[in-house]
């Protein structure tokens, strides 16, 4: 009977240590706790496996050891349950410290007091040893330990009942309470027993172990002091919102969380494969699993549920064993309802938004047209200064506000994905021609240098869509204009050979304006952004040009990039894929450009026709511009339209001798609208010549016109010799009056000052008898104060004072202003008439009247010639 | 803002200088046609340079800086004369009344820019 009690106690050590190392094994995440329970567990084990050794021990000195380990087991214990119990009161650290040392220390003496010799005695019963406790000191101590630890326990219970505010603390409290009564109950045997005098028995270690039992039960099933990935992965995979499949890697169903069995609406899901809860084939979801496995595709993937028809999206991840393969496929399922849901209404809203713009952009754009065409005919009609100036305001703001609504318009079209590339043959000539023309005139006002180079070896014709492309050059030329104070506007025209006949056009626009810091780069492009609000107050605009230039570019599959420092200047670079059509080069647009305007210059008219009338049809009001700038002086009257439309409406009221009528425009180019008018019934145009305008003449275009309709056609750049020709040779005869009458010195008009800056001639180079070089030295590279130089040395005209010393030998005062007049002349590059002023200088200085003599006359001379000149050349720049 | 007055009685040169000064975005330019003029506004301005022409007629740059150096208020004022002759006599000249340098006519923009910038910014 006692061996099999010591058994029983060792094999019960022997569980505790395995309970409590598995525990710390498992928990992994409850680090305090799982040493406690170790410790606990160790104690426990030392507790009842000391004492079952005991009894084993016949030798007195083995039993005294065995029973030693038991008491440090049993001591241990206490201890390690205590400090546990403290460590869960919220009590300041300072105070559970010196309880935690204090009662420590008392154990520790316990241990060494009453774990001597002297403290019991042996003797053995029924093939079991058990011992006598003495009347010692020890055990006195020893009691007292115990009386100070169920104290301890009590208070700290109490006051975690206390504390403890859920209902389950209390229970645990109470659990805890009871399984150390339980404790004390089986120390009993094993204390009071022996202090009687009557054997021991040691069940005190059966105490220790089943008090360990229900702590352990009490951490691990109740769930009481730590919460762990262990404890709540169950209530995840019971609550959560979402559906959880575990899948084999054959496809078969292994687990389904309660949810997904609610959702997927199946009674039972033993032996179901993927396929029987989602609607897809046995290929596709071979196929799927395949990739998953292998690691690609396995987030979002989107399928339908077989029996309730509802969208899901599901997120895969496998499990691996420890060889990496498969294991297992954890599947979780969203609910993609709502979200289509969501979908659907911003796609309505969307829509919704796109049709009320477009709605209101027609409402607001029909009174902006009527305010537009009747301060038209204001300005047509009235006379007086006043209301002109009144009305030309009218104009500008009234062209603000519709350039405006046309931004909004575009914008929310290229949102709504309405718009559309079409592209067309077009000629880049065209093209430059048009761009440049849309923007140089803003550019002159700014007094901004704008030029425009371009690669000789582009290819002339193109296919793609010019309006576009010239919308998006135009917004970023008009932005560097914008944006400049002052400087230069530059545009590259350029372009990279591609495989086939495609390349890329690339058109960089440079300025030296204010700049783009780093950051702000980024938000360019976007809607709406004005970058640096506050200073760019006063720049007119919605915001919307960049971004719907880039809406633009992307749509043609172009990229467009910025280049800038804040403070120098920025390059906005564009490229756009095109096709090419013909691959003849270009040449130098910029030569060819200016050189038209140089002939301009250069013109006189040979006739005049008053009682003649003529249409010219053009999409850039710059061009029509030019045109009715180049025909003012013959006195021909004409009208202009901006459309095709607009074209076909002034037919049919208007007869005109001849109609000028550009190819490229937006909507309705030249061909159609010629088309369109040729079908008008007995339209009182019908025999007018419609001559096309359009960009370099090549090899069989003429006769492509020609089949078209058009009577003949007209390059652009238009130079004035050929137009003029166009025109003598098209004008019924009567019309001409061939004289040459009086030129006429007219004020210089808006359209004048644009011929005369929008190539760089000026009066200025017209100078070949000033050394120009040298004058701009002076002049600090400045032109247009070189003319004012020039200007002002007519206007210090000093022959008069020069004569006048002269006659009276005055040497003195003659010094003096041929002195001035060598300085102002070599300033305006007169360097001859310098040095003969000096050579005058030197002879007046010396007293040297002889040479005076000889050579004022000749230098006066000299003077006027040159002051003769310079008047020419004001005055006749005047007069076109 | 430092004050230029610049005495010439070309024309011609006063708007020169004005715009080569103006070019630098420093300084306000006054401008004076004759030694007179220039004297009748150093007593009333407030001036920071003087460019003083020296071949003018009435009285010529070295009389009318002459007559800025006995005035207590302008006997310390820099001056530069404005003249293509570095005769002995303007040289004395120069130095007896304390002219801070010679720019020639016509001015060469960064010539001008330089002296004057040397001078106004001691």
């Amino acid at each position: 009977m006692g061996i099999l009690i010591n058994c029983v106690m060792i094999m019960l050590a022997t569980v505790v240590m395995v309970a409590g190392i598995h525990f710390y094994i498992r928990e992994k995440d409850a680090r305090q706790l799982r040493s406690y329970m170790l410790f606990m567990a160790i104690f426990a084990a030392a507790w009842c496996g000391g004492y079952g050794y005991m009894g084993f021990c016949e030798d007195e000195s083995m039993a005294l050891f065995g029973r030693n380990i038991g008491l440090s087991g049993c001591i241990g214990f206490l201890l390690t349950e205590a400090l546990f119990l403290l460590q869960q009161c919220v009590v300041a650290k300072s105070i559970r410290k010196v309880l935690d040392i204090i009662i420590v220390l008392i154990g520790a003496i316990d241990l060494i007091v009453f774990g001597q010799a002297e403290n019991i005695s042996f003797t053995r019963v029924d093939y079991r040893t058990c011992y006598y406790a003495e009347k010692t000191f020890g055990r006195s101590f020893h009691n007292i330990f115990i009386v100070v630890i169920a104290l301890t326990m009590s208070l700290t219970g109490l006051f975690l009942y206390r504390q403890g505010k859920k209902l389950r603390d209390k229970q645990i409290i109470k659990t805890l309470y009871v399984t150390n009564l339980i404790l004390l109950a089986f120390a009993l045997p094993d204390t009071i027993l022996p202090s009687l005098n009557l054997p021991s028995f040691p069940s005190s270690g059966l105490g220790g172990v089943t008090v360990f039992i229900s702590i352990w039960y009490v951490t691990v099933k109740l769930n009481a002091f730590n919460i762990t990935a262990q404890n709540m992965g169950a209530y995840v995979w019971g609550y959560a919102e979402s559906g959880i499949l575990v899948f084999t890697t054959d496809m078969d169903v292994a687990l389904t969380n309660d949810f997904a069995k609610k959702f997927f609406q199946f009674n039972s899901y033993a032996g179901k494969k993927f396929i029987d809860l989602f609607q897809v084939s046995s290929e596709e979801s071979a196929e799927m699993f395949q990739k998953i496995l292998s690691g690609k595709e396995s987030k979002d993937i989107h399928v339908v549920s077989r029996k309730n028809q509802i969208s899901c999206s599901l997120n895969f991840t496998v499990i691996r064993d420890s060889h990496d393969d498969p294991y297992c496929l954890i599947c979780f399922v969203y609910d993609l309802t709502k979200e289509e849901a969501m979908l659907l209404e911003a796609q309505r809203a969307n829509q919704a938004k796109s049709e009320f713009l477009a709605n209101m952009s027609h409402e607001i754009r029909t009174p902006i047209n009527a305010v537009l065409g009747m301060d038209e005919m204001i300005l047509r009609e009235s006379k007086d200064e006043e209301i002109r100036g009144y009305a030309t305001d009218i104009r500008s703001a009234g062209q603000t506000l519709l350039s405006l609504i046309n931004d909004i318009l575009d914008f929310s079209k290229i949102e709504s994905g309405k718009i559309e590339i079409l592209p067309v043959k077009y000629d880049v000539a065209s093209l430059l021609n048009d761009s440049y023309n849309m923007v140089a005139m803003r550019a002159k006002e700014k007094q901004l240098k704008f030029s425009l180079e371009n690669e000789e070896t582009i290819p002339s014709v193109l296919y793609g869509d010019e309006i576009r492309i010239r919308q998006i050059w135009t917004n970023l030329m008009t932005n560097a204009v914008k944006y400049t104070k002052e400087g230069s506007v530059t545009i590259k025209i350029s372009w990279k050979k591609q495989e086939d006949n495609r390349m890329l056009l690339i058109c960089a626009v440079e300025d030296t304006g204010v700049g783009i810091s780093q950051e702000n780069q980024k938000l360019l492009f976007e809607s709406f952004q004005r970058i640096e609000e506050k200073k760019n107050r006063n720049i007119e605009g919605t915001g919307l040009g960049l971004t719907i230039t880039k809406q633009l570019v992307d749509l043609m599959g172009g990229t467009i990039r910025v280049e800038s420092e804040y403070g120098k200047g920025s390059i906005f670079t564009v490229e756009i894929p095109q096709t090419i059509v013909k691959d003849v080069p270009l040449g130098d647009f910029a030569k060819k450009y200016i050189g038209s305007t140089e002939t301009v210059q250069d013109y006189e008219e040979k006739f005049q026709a008053p009682d003649a009338k003529i249409l010219v049809v053009d999409d850039v009001p710059m061009n029509l511009k030019v045109m009715s700038g180049l025909l003012k002086n013959t006195k021909i009257q004409i009208d202009t339209a901006l459309s095709g439309k607009e074209c076909l409406e002034k037919v049919q009221q208007n007869v005109y001798h001849i109609i000028f009528m550009d190819h490229m425009m937006p909507e309705m180019d030249g061909i159609e609208t010629l088309g369109r008018m040729q079908q008008i019934p007995d339209c009182i145009n019908k025999d007018t010549p419609v001559i096309v305008l359009t960009a370099n003449a090549i090899l069989g275009v003429k006769e492509e016109y020609i089949s078209s309709g058009f009577s003949d056609y007209l390059s652009k750049p238009i130079k004035w010799i050929e137009l003029e020709n166009m025109v003598l040779k098209y004008l019924p005869e009567e019309l001409i009056q061939k004289e040459k009458t009086e030129r006429v010195e007219t004020v210089k008009t808006e359209e004048l000052e644009q011929k005369e800056n929008s190539s760089a001639i000026s009066p200025i180079e017209k100078i070949d008898f000033l050394d120009k070089e040298t004058a701009m030295q002076y002049c600090c590279g400045d032109n247009d104060f070189y003319c004012e130089m020039l200007n002002s040395y007519i206007d210090g005209d000093k022959r008069t004072s020069l004569d006048e010393c002269f006659e009276k030998q005055d040497w003195e005062n003659y010094r003096i202003q041929i002195h001035a007049l060598k300085s102002t002349s070599l300033s305006i590059g007169a360097v001859a008439l310098s040095d003969a002023a000096k050579q005058l200088e030197e002879a007046a200085k010396a007293g040297n009247g002889d040479y005076i003599t000889e050579n004022h006359q000749t230098v006066m001379e000299q003077y006027s010639e040159i002051l003769q000149k310079i008047k020419e050349i004001f005055t006749k720049s005047i007069s076109i | 803002m430092k004050r230029i007055l610049v005495v010439d009685d070309d024309g011609m040169n006063l708007r020169m200088a004005e715009f080569i000064l103006g070019k630098a975005e420093a300084y306000e330019v006054l401008k004076a046609s004759s030694g007179t003029e220039c004297l009748d506004i150093l007593a009333k301005e407030n001036i920071d340079l003087v460019l003083l022409d020296v071949e003018m007629p009435g009285i010529n740059g070295i009389v009318t800086l002459e007559h800025i150096r006995e005035d207590a208020k302008t006997a310390s004022m820099p001056v530069m004369f404005l003249s293509a002759d570095e005769t002995a006599a303007t040289q004395e000249a120069a130095e007896r009344l304390g002219a801070l340098a010679f720019i020639r006519k016509p001015f060469m923009p960064q010539d001008l820019l330089d002296n004057v910038q040397k001078v106004l910014s001691e």
